[in-house]
């Protein structure tokens, strides 16, 4: 692992540098994504599943599994990192789903990445690690929040439906309807909830 | 037996929804209550004393992030859904939906409860109500017909709660560094929404005004946490004056302690109703005081009159000044603030001098259950025993008392002597005579004109294509619109029936019209025999039969 270099915080906690860069705190690693965590709480804080864009040091994912039971998938585009945040963290990140990306095509190939999307979730990017390709980070960010149009038609398709021929304007409530009417599902009548949210935002 | 309590507006109306709480509590003393409400007014999980399991549903999150690029495209739907499913998992028995609008009854729909009282959808989406008195609230208050009745007398009527006990049961909480000195009266100045805001310009003379008659008592002003940088700068240089922010449970505190509350619309005004406390409520802007005035007697309502109040709740104020607060004069605050607190003067006199710009109304709970807001410069027994009367044959028509032939017609009517006995207590038997006569009089007029409007048309229904038993029906319809108390009801069908008959010249035969005509004018039918079952009631017990 040449682009890796291990050291020590100033709390003594391990720590590694990758590419010469610091992907967390050099002071004190697990105060710092605590803080991290918190600060994005209002993204993740009612849903069942986070996706994070970047695993550092893998401190900010420790501080997510103890502040949520939600499911957390971590996806990674160096294999280096990988390797290096299960030394620093061999029992906390061992349970979680690490995936190695590198495209923005290459999320659709992941199945936990499909589960977690069917339900509500949150993308959260660590900044840290976007430095060695920005634009990797913000494409598949956007791709999995839905908000290009490959990116929600993946979506749709995770919720077993086709999206429907829409202008990417047009993209609203009613882009939803499919969708709703899929989880039907002949018990659970869920147009109402569209129905509901549309009189929310009347 | 899990019963679900759906209250998802603001604040004030879940402190509102407080006696239907402890209604159900004391009747189903085994029921698990619950409660949804939207997760902003969660800190009222403190002030409620009843046990109660809330659930709550986050409307800022899902408003904000179907406008967020930063979440998911399905984030809104998925929360919603998610807290669907929670709901769902509870298998409520039974669901009170006293929230009167679509995102509520869309909710309800969701929810796979056999028993829904209030507005909800069914499968084929359409609109169902569980309860006659919440249909009334959709196709009379609503629209502006028929009587209007006060939200919780509504909502205590239709959940069957009329023979309990109205309790507010809310937490009290004591700081001793809160209390201002004895003896204060309370304000809360600002209220949530900028229409029903009485201008803080206004509010200094106010205070001027009652400082000069009142100097041994201190004001203490209610602010939210957030309110406090706004009134500082306004009230810093008054003496005696103080501005505290506290809690719910605090606030109650200090109103147990007040000698009088002044308040706008607020949930600080339903909160009083936990308290001794004697409020004067400014009604103003989209503030409706029939329907949502503060719920105690003996306390005051203070209107501005103006065309449009009240006016809607969405949008700003139409007009170029705040008209409805503008002719609330602070004298009137003032004075009213005065008497209130020394029980010196006299009101009729006060309000008349100021009748003009402004109505003073005092609140009435009376023993038929019901509550309203009387005019207090006008002690007219007539009016008021109307009211009475149209209050009272609404609730018996609405609880289908018509059906029953046990309807305890003598029980009621006797409360009404009682009340009005007590309440005008020169009133002679003669002024009763008078007034009940008048009364039967109009009622049997009304019930002739009904009855010939529905022989009228099953003339038509006989025969729907004979255009002479049309004509005369439809005749006989303008005729019962122009001349009769009911008729401003049966305006909005009459274009109904023109069409109707209309279609039956084409020889398409459509009764769907003619049919809801006639349910409306049986509806007449039974207000008007149970109000003259009330009269003759009521005039038995005077004349001593």
């Amino acid at each position: 692992m040449p682009d890796v270099h291990f050291e020590t915080a100033r709390n003594s906690e391990l720590i590694f540098t990758y590419q010469q860069r610091h992907l967390c705190s050099s002071i004190h690693p697990t105060r710092e994504a605590q803080q991290w965590a918190s600060y994005h709480q209002a993204k993740w804080r009612e849903c069942r599943s986070i996706i994070v864009l970047g695993l550092g040091c893998g401190y900010h994912v420790r501080a997510l599994k103890m502040a949520t039971d939600a499911r957390i998938v971590v996806l990674e585009p160096s294999r280096e990192v990988i390797q290096a945040a299960l030394r620093v963290h061999p029992l906390d990140l061992s349970e979680s789903e690490l995936l190695h990306w590198n495209s923005v095509e290459s999320v659709t190939a992941f199945s936990a990445l499909a589960e977690a999307t069917k339900n509500s979730y949150a993308v959260l990017v660590h900044e840290p690690s976007a430095f060695a390709n920005p634009s990797l980070y913000l494409e598949t960010k956007e791709f999995l929040l839905g908000r290009k149009e490959n990116g929600l038609r993946w979506l749709f398709q995770n919720r077993g439906v086709e999206m429907p021929a829409i202008e990417e304007s047009e993209m609203n409530l009613k882009t939803l309807e499919p969708v709703l009417e899929k989880q039907l599902n002949g018990e659970l009548p869920l147009q109402p909830a569209l129905q509901a949210l549309r009189e929310l935002i009347a | 037996m899990k019963i679900l309590i759906v209250q998802l507006l603001r604040l004030g109306d879940i402190l509102f929804s407080a006696p239907i709480i402890s209604g159900l509590k004391k009747k189903y003393p085994h029921a698990e209550i619950h409660f949804l409400g939207f997760k902003q007014f969660s800190q009222v999980e403190n002030l409620f004393q009843d046990k109660v399991h809330w659930h709550w549903i986050d409307r800022q999150a899902l408003q904000s992030s179907l406008g967020d690029a930063e979440q998911s495209f399905f984030f809104a739907h998925d929360l919603l859904s998610q807290n669907i499913e929670s709901l769902k998992s509870q298998k409520f028995d039974r669901v009170y939906n006293l929230t009167q609008n679509k995102f509520s009854g869309w909710v309800c729909a969701q929810l796979g409860v056999s028993e829904t009282i209030g507005l909800h959808f069914d499968a084929r989406a359409q609109v169902r109500f569980g309860s006659p008195w919440f249909q009334y609230l959709n196709d009379h208050m609503t629209a502006g017909r028929g009587e209007v009745f006060h939200y919780l007398d509504l909502f205590r009527f239709a959940c069957e709660l009329e023979t309990e006990e109205i309790q507010w049961n809310f937490t009290r909480a004591t700081r001793k560094d809160l209390l201002p000195p004895s003896p204060y009266v309370l304000i809360q100045p600002l209220t949530s929404d900028l229409k029903k805001n009485y201008p803080l310009s206004q509010w200094k003379k106010v205070i001027e005004t009652f400082q000069m008659t009142s100097p041994g008592l201190h004001i203490a002003l209610l602010a939210a946490p957030s309110e406090v940088e706004i009134l500082t700068p306004a009230f810093e240089k008054f003496s005696n004056v103080t501005i505290v922010a506290c809690s719910l449970p605090e606030a109650l505190t200090l109103m147990d302690h007040a000698k009088v509350l002044v308040t706008g619309d607020t949930s600080i005004k339903h909160l009083s109703c936990a308290s001794l406390v004697p409020v004067i409520e400014l009604s103003l802007g989209s503030s409706d005081y029939q329907k949502t005035g503060v719920y105690k007697t003996a306390s005051w309502i203070l209107q501005g009159k103006t065309a449009c109040s009240p006016c809607p709740h969405s949008g700003p104020c139409s007009q170029t000044t705040h008209a409805c607060a503008a002719q609330i004069s602070p004298e009137a605050i003032a004075l009213a603030m005065n008497m209130m607190v020394t029980g010196v003067g006299s009101v009729k006199e006060v309000a008349n001098e100021f009748h003009p710009q402004m109505e003073w109304l005092e609140t009435v709970i009376t023993p038929m259950g019901f509550w309203f807001a009387k005019d207090v410069r006008a002690a007219a027994m007539e009016w008021e025993l109307l009211r009475v009367i149209e209050k009272s044959t609404w609730k018996f028509l609405l609880q289908q008392q018509f059906q029953n032939p046990w309807a305890p017609f003598g029980t009621e009517s006797l409360q009404i002597r009682k009340t009005f006995a007590e309440r005008f207590a020169d009133l002679g038997d003669g002024r009763w005579r008078d007034q009940l006569d008048f009364l039967e009089t109009e009622a049997v007029e009304a019930d002739h004109n009904v009855a010939a409007l529905l022989s009228s048309m099953r003339r038509v229904l006989e025969k729907p294509f004979d255009q002479d038993r049309q004509q005369e029906c439809l005749e006989s319809v303008r005729e019962f619109c122009e001349d009769n108390e009911f008729g401003a009801n049966l305006l909005s069908w009459l274009p109904d029936l023109e069409k109707t008959f209309l279609s039956v010249e084409d020889k398409v035969v459509s009764l769907s019209g003619l049919r809801r005509l006639q349910k409306q004018l049986d509806e007449m039918n039974h207000r008007t025999q149970i109000k003259l079952k009330l009269i003759r009631s009521l005039k038995s017990q005077v004349m001593g039969l």
